[in-house]
């Protein structure tokens, strides 16, 4: 299963069938079909723009923007914290991450929450990951902070 | 992709889903209007609906008709009055009708 995060975004995609669904039963997590793919309930309805000061999901606007949700995201410095099920600003979120570098991937301990310090003091907005059902762990194949 | 969302004009502020935004105006923007703000990445630009300023400018305008018709059929009446105004008096009569139905047909 492919784990995509855009911004803050989440995509969820299967690279053969029954993967969301053993990865759900596992993990507990609420996690629906959208459009093409899948993502977590809370990013189900999230908006194709934003207006400064109006209510976007369970946040506020900052910026007025219209563009795929990820970019929403973007715009607004935003991020979605699924383990609090909130979307709060990329600079609020406190959590650290440690990143290793194996030869041609990165390797974290589970699944990144977006916004998370690295050690160099950056912060981790995209990552492309693969979860395994065989390893249970998660690989990344590209990590980008700001 | 652009969205389009309802939205209102007072003053030169624009609202929409009860937030001022910061959008150009493509309008005069002056008088209240409602209209459409058009959202594309982080543009923002407001679009009035003019039908309803076209609706009252030809309001207007027929009853600056009717009070022409009524005053020249009054002129025509009277005995000093050289007459033979009837035909131009019946032709703004008909431009008043015609004018006063255009406004339910505007686009």
């Amino acid at each position: 299963m492919r784990v995509k995060c855009f911004h803050g975004y989440f995509i969820f995609s299967e690279t053969k069938v029954g993967q969301i669904s053993d990865f759900i039963a596992r993990y507990g997590l609420d996690i629906v079909a959208k459009d093409d793919y899948y993502t977590f309930s809370d990013l189900e309805d999230a908006p194709d723009y934003s207006l400064t000061g109006a209510t976007f999901l369970s946040t506020v606007a900052v910026e007025t923007f219209e563009g795929k949700p990820w970019e929403v995201f973007e715009a607004n410095g935003m991020v979605y914290n699924f383990s609090t099920g909130l979307i709060v600003p990329i600079d609020s979120v406190i959590e650290t991450v440690q990143i290793l570098t194996s030869k041609n991937h990165f390797i974290a301990n589970g699944l990144i929450l977006p916004g998370s310090l690295t050690a160099e003091g950056l912060r981790v907005r995209d990552y492309s990951a693969w979860f395994s059902r065989d390893t249970l762990r998660f690989t990344y194949s590209e990590v980008n902070c700001v | 992709m652009s969205k389009m969302l309802e939205a209102t004009c007072v003053g030169g502020v624009v609202t929409a889903d009860n937030v001022p935004v910061a959008a150009d105006i493509l309008s005069e923007g002056v008088s209240q209007s409602e209209g459409i703000l058009i959202l594309d990445g982080d543009t923002a630009k407001y679009l009035a609906k003019t039908s309803p300023d076209l609706k009252t400018l030809i309001e207007t305008m027929v009853t600056i008709l009717n009070q022409t018709i009524t005053i020249l059929t009054g002129l025509d009446a009277v005995t000093v009055s050289p007459g033979g105004q009837t035909a131009p008096i019946a032709l703004l009569t008909t431009m008043s009708t015609q004018l006063n139905a255009s406004k339910e047909l505007l686009k």
